[in-house]
C-alpha cells in the first residue's frame, strides 16, 4: 500500500472515530431526555380526570368535562385507568399491572406520582383520595413528537456520519498528497544523478523542515560520494604514474645498454641503475601491499600494546632510519603512571602508524626540533607530533589523506604519498582519529588518538 | 590544600599556566578553578531562562579534552580542576567569587586576548587591577602558534631527552 493511501486511511480513520463518537453522543442525550413536559401534561389530565370520575359533586363533574371537551385536545392513543390501590387482588386483576414494573405501583403506593415510559409511550400516576377509598388515575399516551423528533435526529446522524466519513477521505487524500509532495519531488530530483553526474545537488530550501534536512544529508553523502570517486580516480592515476616511473627509467636504461657493444663499466653502471629503480618499484609496492592490509580488519591479531613500550620502539626506530634528525620526547602533559598504559591493537600495524608520521615530521621539519608527546585523557590516549619545519598549504589540507597525494611545497623530496594514507587508515582500524593542523612554512601538529 | 583561580579566554593557550601553579605552589593538593567571565543578559526573557549548562555546550570540544589532559597529567598534585562561568563585568564579582571560594592566588597568560571567544565573554584584564589577591602573570611559552584548536601550545620546554640520549634498541626494519 502506499504511504499516501496509509495515511490518508489513518486520518479517516481517526476523523470517523470521532465523528461517530459525537453523533452517537448527541442521539444518547436526547434520547434520554426526560421529556419533562410531557409528563406534566399527562399528570395535569390525570388530575383532571380524577376529579370527572371519582368526584361525588355534579357541578364540579359538568364543569370539569367541559374543560376536558373544549380546552384538551386528545393525545395519540390515550388511555386512562383508573383503578383502586388499596386492594391489592382488584390491582393485580388490572391489566394495567402486567404492562408496568411494580416499582411504579410502589411509587403510587406511597403516594407520589410515578412515571413510566416505554418505547414512545409514557405512562403518568397519580393517587386521589375519596371517602371511598384510594384510587390510582394512570394516563398514558403516544408521544409522536418524541418519535418523528428521535427518528429526523437518526437520519440526520447517519447521513451526515456516512457523508463526513466520505468527505474526511477525500480530503486526507488531498492532505497527505501534499505532506508527500516534496518527498516524491526528491525522489524525482535523486533520480536525475547518475555515476556520472556526481557533482549534482538537490536543490534544498532554507525551510530547516525534515525534508531540506534529509536533502541536506544526501547532498552530503553524495559529496562523500564524489570524494571517494574522485580519489580513487587519483589513486589510479598516481599509482600508474608511480610504478610506471621506474619501469620506464628500467627500460630505457636496458635499451640504452643493449643498443651496441659496450664497455664492462657502463654495464655496470647500467645495472646499478636498474637496480636502483627496481628497489624503488619494490618499495612502492610493498607500501601499496601495506595500504591493502590494513584497510581490512579479517585476520588481525589485536594485543594489548603498552604505550611507552610502543613510544619508544617508534623512537628507536625513526632515529635509525633519520639519525640527523633532532627528536625530542616531550614529557610535560605524560601522566606519572604511563608504565600501566596500553591500548588495544596490533603493535606491529600502530608502529608503522606513528613511525610514518614521526618520519614525515622529521622528513619535512629541516633539521627543526620534531617533538613527541603522550598525554591521556577521560577516553582516549593522545600523541602528539609536532615539528617546526615547511608545514602543509592550505589548500593541499583537504588531500593529504588521498593515497599518491603529495603536497605542493615537497616536490624536492623523495616519496609517494603512501604514509600518511597508510596512517590514517590504520588509526581507522583501531577505531581512532587522526588530525592534522598546519600553516605553510610554520609547522605542523599531529594528534593520533587511540581509545583506552 | 590551595585553591587557584585561572582565568581563561576558552583558548587552549589560557590553559598553559596550570603547569606553572603546579611548579610554583608548595601547598598541594591543588583546586584549580578555570573561570572565563560572561556579561548578565539584559533582556529579561534572557534571564528567566539562564541556565548554567548552555555556556557549557558552547565550549569547544578540544578545551574540554585539554584539561582532562591536564588533569591525567598532574593526578597527585591537582585534586580538582574545572571549567565554571561567572556572570558580571566588574572586579567586585570577581572579589566576590575570590573571598567565597577561598581563592590563594590568581593566574593568568599573558597572551589572553579580549577577543570574544564566546558572544558574550568578558576582556578580564582590566578587572585584575582590583583583584584582592596576587595575579600573575605567565608569559606564554615560545611556540609555534598552528591555530586555535593545536593541542601543542600545551607543551612545555620539559623533555626528557634529544636524540642523542636515545639507546638503540634491538630491532630490524622489514
Amino acid at each position: 500500500m502506499k504511504l499516501q493511501t496509509k495515511i490518508a486511511l489513518l486520518f479517516t480513520l481517526v476523523c470517523s472515530l470521532l465523528l461517530i463518537t459525537v453523533s452517537g453522543v448527541i442521539y444518547y442525550v436526547a434520547n434520554h431526555n426526560p421529556f419533562q413536559d410531557f409528563y406534566t401534561r399527562l399528570q395535569l389530565r390525570a388530575s383532571i380526570a380524577a376529579r370527572f370520575y371519582l368526584d361525588k359533586d355534579e357541578t364540579n363533574n359538568k364543569a370539569f368535562e367541559s374543560i376536558r371537551n373544549e380546552h384538551l385536545q386528545r393525545l395519540p392513543d390515550e388511555r386512562e385507568d383508573i383503578f383502586r390501590l388499596d386492594s391489592s387482588s382488584l390491582l393485580k386483576s388490572n391489566p394495567l399491572y402486567k404492562e408496568l414494573p411494580a416499582s411504579f405501583f410502589d411509587e403510587l403506593r406511597q403516594n407520589r406520582p410515578a412515571s413510566y415510559r416505554e418505547g414512545y409511550r409514557f405512562y403518568r400516576g397519580i393517587t386521589y383520595q375519596t371517602p371511598t377509598g384510594n384510587y390510582g388515575i394512570v394516563l398514558s399516551a403516544e408521544h409522536s413528537y418524541a418519535r418523528s423528533f428521535l427518528q429526523n435526529l437518526r437520519t440526520i446522524l447517519v447521513t451526515v456520519n456516512v457523508l463526513g466519513v466520505v468527505l474526511i477521505f477525500t480530503i486526507g487524500l488531498l492532505f497527505s498528497r501534499q505532506i508527500l509532495f516534496p518527498i516524491r519531488r526528491l525522489a524525482k530530483e535523486m533520480n536525475a544523478i547518475s555515476a556520472t553526474s556526481l557533482h549534482k545537488r538537490l536543490p534544498v530550501k532554507a525551510a530547516g523542515d525534515e525534508i531540506s534536512e534529509l536533502g541536506n544529508t544526501f547532498n552530503n553523502l553524495l559529496g562523500r560520494l564524489e570524494t571517494a570517486f574522485e580519489s580513487q580516480n587519483n589513486f589510479v592515476s598516481n599509482a600508474s604514474h608511480e610504478l610506471n616511473t621506474p619501469l620506464t627509467a628500467i627500460m630505457g636504461e636496458a635499451e640504452y645498454a643493449l643498443s651496441r657493444e659496450r664497455s664492462p663499466e657502463t654495464y655496470k653502471q647500467s645495472m646499478e641503475v636498474v637496480l636502483f629503480q627496481a628497489e624503488r618499484l619494490k618499495s612502492v609496492t610493498r607500501s601499496l601491499l601495506q595500504l591493502a592490509q590494513s584497510g581490512f580488519s579479517g585476520n588481525l591479531s589485536y594485543e594489548e600494546v603498552e604505550v611507552e613500550a610502543l613510544l619508544e620502539q617508534v623512537i628507536a626506530m625513526v632515529h635509525d632510519i633519520y639519525p640527523d634528525c633532532n627528536l625530542q620526547q616531550n614529557n610535560s602533559l605524560t601522566p606519572v603512571q604511563k608504565q600501566t598504559l596500553t591500548i588495544r591493537g596490533n603493535f606491529h600495524l600502530l608502529e608503522l602508524c606513528l613511525s610514518n608520521i614521526v618520519m614525515n615530521a622529521c622528513k619535512y621539519s629541516g633539521g627543526n626540533a620534531v617533538t613527541v608527546a603522550l598525554a591521556v585523557s577521560e577516553k582516549d590516549v593522545l600523541f602528539i607530533i609536532t615539528d617546526c619545519g615547511i608545514g602543509i598549504p592550505a589548500q593541499d589540507l583537504p588531500n593529504i589523506f588521498d593515497p599518491f597525494f603529495r603536497a605542493s611545497n615537497v616536490r624536492s623530496s623523495q616519496g609517494y604519498g603512501i604514509g600518511l594514507p597508510l596512517a590514517k587508515s590504520i588509526t581507522t582500524l583501531h577505531k581512532g582519529d587522526l588530525k592534522i593542523s598546519s600553516q605553510e612554512g610554520k609547522g605542523t601538529e599531529v594528534i593520533v588518538r587511540f581509545p583506552r | 590544600m590551595k585553591n587557584i583561580l585561572l582565568l581563561s579566554d576558552l583558548s587552549l593557550a589560557s590553559l598553559w599556566p596550570v603547569h606553572a601553579v603546579v611548579k610554583e605552589q608548595q601547598a598541594q593538593p591543588l583546586n584549580i578553578h578555570v573561570v572565563h567571565m560572561l556579561n548578565m543578559p539584559t533582556s529579561i526573557t534572557d534571564l528567566l531562562l539562564l541556565k548554567s549548562s548552555k555556556p557549557h555546550s558552547a565550549v569547544n570540544s578540544e578545551f574540554t579534552e585539554a584539561l582532562q589532559l591536564l588533569k591525567n597529567k598532574y593526578t597527585g598534585q591537582i585534586a580538582s580542576i574545572g571549567l565554571r562561568f561567572l556572570y558580571g563585568d566588574n572586579s567586585r564579582i570577581l572579589n566576590n567569587y575570590i573571598d567565597a571560594h577561598q581563592i590563594d592566588c590568581t593566574y593568568v597568560t599573558a597572551a589572553a586576548r579580549a577577543a570574544k571567544s564566546l558572544d558574550d565573554s568578558v576582556d578580564f584584564m582590566p578587572l585584575l587591577k582590583r583583584c584582592s589577591v596576587p595575579v600573575r602573570q605567565t608569559p606564554l611559552q615560545k611556540q609555534v602558534n598552528l591555530g586555535p584548536r593545536s593541542l601543542s601550545v600545551l607543551l612545555d620546554n620539559e623533555t626528557s631527552f634529544s636524540t642523542t640520549a636515545v639507546h638503540r634498541s634491538s630491532f630490524s626494519y622489514s
